[in-house]
């Protein structure tokens, strides 16, 4: 069964877009800053490095084999044997994660606003573990850490307490190694890792065209380890991208393929995610908006660009809202952004929980969320057809007049349909019976009913304590 | 009606037309004085007006700090000594770690546009660089930005360690993830969340 998606684009358009990106980084460049083993490899494979200008040029010939050699399929790691990730999701549809980074959390008590603790962070991936369509994690920007390994600590809390794949984003080149070490311990050490990547990391261009030493380090780094790379690119049009989507579409495949580029330079295989992460700039304020209409229009345009034109597996933001808290708008902003990005291809959907543009999280929005993207999976999915969907036997043997409920056909498929735990379904009189309750309401209820129960993916101790080990060395190297 | 027109210039974001009318109006021996400030101040005043009610937009505001700029040009010769140091010199720059420019930019153009002298430091400065810039150019003002979270400590220490070396200058801070209550926290002496509200905090601390 293949997915159902729509299409922007002509093949006459995909086309002149993928001219213009080649032509961008042949004949134009992008700037990286020093880093001579980068450029080493880089000038190894071909590619044309001045390192007076730091600026690097990338042939045609380079490109094309480049993207030849990243792989089409790879799974993303996990530490539960269950929990590992085929990528491109072999019914057609999409993975989704939850905000990388965030630094705000709407406390589901009270709905206020305060700062991420590591507690929060653990409790987190304690419900991330109940919730079937969210698939991985991301840590968030703890408060209560030491601010120069707040990355490391936030990677060893999600390591012990989640079972799931992790997606790490370094937040200083020293700390990579660390990052990288503690993935190994949880995998059982740096062979198993390449085998069964638990962790991916990310890489980001400083839009427009630049690359900064923490990045290249973390392309490098990765692709030693054999580790996935989600290249990302992050431009707002008007701001850090040209103003019209075309254009930053462009730009942000021509920085995705520079990183890619860089991953096979170092390793030739090594997996690399396209993460064309769309903003508009808001005209009025400055300000960068995830859930603008122009931003859900570009950042589904880019995704299609890049899977045709390139064939790769691709990631982007799935859920979210520029509101600061869960409201109205907060929930059809996602509604719109997770039914466009789950029909536009994308295999990996981001951004579940989160608010105020990428920078605070909600479990209870969380939990909707979680619901929502079951439900855009299953119309991602398409309609399978043969017989038995047709129910051609029942079609045809029953009665004009008649009725399905007793078939056993109907018997067969009757749970085949997505059931909401958060959605009302009730009538005006039953609900009332149940007390009126707002939807909310329900959704802190069945919080409460998942926080409640044992984490069951807690690690080791054993392992536990030799990831708190690569903690503190980290600690005492960096966070003096 | 002359005045008019250098006002009404800037409003149309005419960089080309502006500094022809300022010329046009000085060679009628209109007041310098006047001209910078029922001219271009006034245009520039309207401007920040318009754009803290949603009517301009960041990209026609820019264009008008431009035009304006380009008339200021025109005057700072005829200006008197005291004229060209009224309205002061603004430090500016990213703090540590942050290679962030966009919004520090934005800043220092309108700044520029009102009349300031505006030294940019550029990205990822170092406290010791802002402690060397303060004492070559003597600012009244020294102006942090941050975008990221994770240079929120970077700025923290930039203010309190300018504070420490006893800087005479006003520090004030902005940026994505600076709010007033953090700016207070810090020991800052103001906060603005856009550009135009930097240029009247600036003006306000200075009295001008």
């Amino acid at each position: 069964m293949i997915g159902s998606h729509f299409n922007f684009f002509t093949t006459s358009q995909i086309d002149h877009l993928k001219a213009n990106v080649f032509d961008l980084l042949e004949n134009h460049g992008v700037k990286l800053d020093p880093h001579p083993e980068m450029f080493d490899a880089l000038a190894k494979a071909g590619v044309t490095v001045d390192p007076k200008t730091n600026m690097v040029f990338f042939p045609k010939g380079v490109l094309e084999r480049s993207i030849e050699e990243a792989p089409k399929k790879f799974v993303l790691g996990a530490r539960g044997k269950d929990r590992v990730l085929e990528l491109p999701r072999p019914d057609g549809t999409f993975y989704a994660r939850t905000n990388t980074g965030a630094h705000g959390w709407i406390d589901p008590e009270t709905s206020q606003y305060r700062k991420v603790s590591a507690g929060d962070l653990a409790g987190w991936a304690k419900l991330i573990n109940r919730l079937d369509d969210i698939h991985f994690i991301p840590y968030l920007f703890c408060d209560d850490v030491p601010t120069q390994t707040a990355d490391v600590h936030g990677l060893s809390l999600l390591l012990k307490n989640t079972d799931k794949h992790i997606w790490v984003q370094p937040y200083s080149a020293s700390s990579v190694q660390y990052l990288i070490k503690l993935g190994a311990v949880a995998a059982g050490g740096v062979t198993a890792l390449e085998r069964n990547p638990v962790i991916s990391m990310i890489a980001c261009s400083l839009a427009p065209r630049a690359f900064k030493h923490m990045d290249l380090e973390i392309i490098l780094q990765s692709a030693k380890a054999s580790l996935p790379v989600h290249a990302c690119s992050l431009p707002g049009a008007g701001g850090t991208g040209p103003a019209t989507m075309p254009g930053v579409m462009v730009m942000a495949a021509a920085e995705i393929l520079a990183m890619l580029v860089m991953a096979q330079a170092v390793k030739p295989g090594t997996p690399v995610v396209a993460c064309p992460i769309i903003f508009s700039t808001d005209m009025r304020t400055g300000r960068s908006l995830q859930s603008s209409v122009e931003a859900l229009k570009g950042a589904s345009g880019a995704i299609q660009f890049i899977k045709t034109a390139f064939n790769l597996p691709t990631h982007n933001y799935g859920s979210g809202s520029d509101a600061p808290t869960v409201d109205e708008q907060s929930m059809s902003e996602r509604a719109i952004l997770t039914t466009l990005m789950g029909l536009s291809g994308s295999d990996i959907l981001g951004g579940a929980g989160q608010l105020e543009v990428a920078t605070a999280v909600s479990p209870v929005q969380l939990i909707v969320d979680n619901e929502v993207i079951g439900m855009v999976r299953r119309v991602a999915a398409g309609f399978e057809i043969n017989d038995d969907t047709m129910a051609w036997e029942v079609l045809t043997g029953g009665k004009p007049g008649d009725h399905f409920l007793t078939s056993p056909h109907t018997l067969r498929h009757c749970r085949d349909a997505f059931v909401p735990q958060t959605f009302t379904r009730l009538t005006r009189e039953a609900w009332d019976r149940q007390g009126s309750k707002a939807f909310l309401e329900g959704v802190l209820e069945r919080y409460h009913e998942l926080m409640g129960r044992e984490n069951a993916c807690l690690m080791a101790d054993d392992q536990a304590r030799e990831i708190d080990s690569v903690v503190s060395e980290a600690d005492r190297q960096l966070a003096r | 009606m002359a005045l008019q027109d250098i006002y009404q210039g800037i409003l149309n974001f005419d960089r080309e037309a502006v500094p022809d009318l300022v010329k046009k109006e000085l060679d009628q021996g209109t007041d310098v004085s006047a001209i910078l400030k029922q001219g271009l101040i006034a245009a520039l005043d309207e401007v920040g007006e318009r754009f803290g009610r949603g009517d301009m937009f960041l990209p026609e505001m820019l264009a008008a700090a431009e035009a304006m700029k380009a008339g200021l040009e025109v005057i700072k010769p005829l200006l008197s000594e005291a004229d060209a140091q009224a309205a002061g010199i603004v430090l500016l720059g990213t703090v540590k770690g942050d290679l962030h420019d966009i919004g520090k930019d934005l800043v220092g153009m309108m700044l520029e546009g009102a009349g300031f002298r505006v030294i940019n430091l550029g990205v990822d400065v170092h406290t010791e660089t802002f402690l060397r810039a303060v004492e070559e150019n003597k600012p009244q003002i020294v102006a942090l930005s941050a975008l990221l979270t994770t240079t929120i400590p970077a700025m923290r220490e930039t203010v309190s360690i300018l504070k420490q070396r006893d800087v005479k200058a006003k520090i004030i801070v902005g940026g994505a993830p600076v709010t007033q209550s953090f700016a207070d926290q810090i020991g800052a002496d103001g906060y603005a969340d856009d550009a135009p509200g930097a240029v009247s905090l600036v003006r306000t601390l200075l009295g001008r």
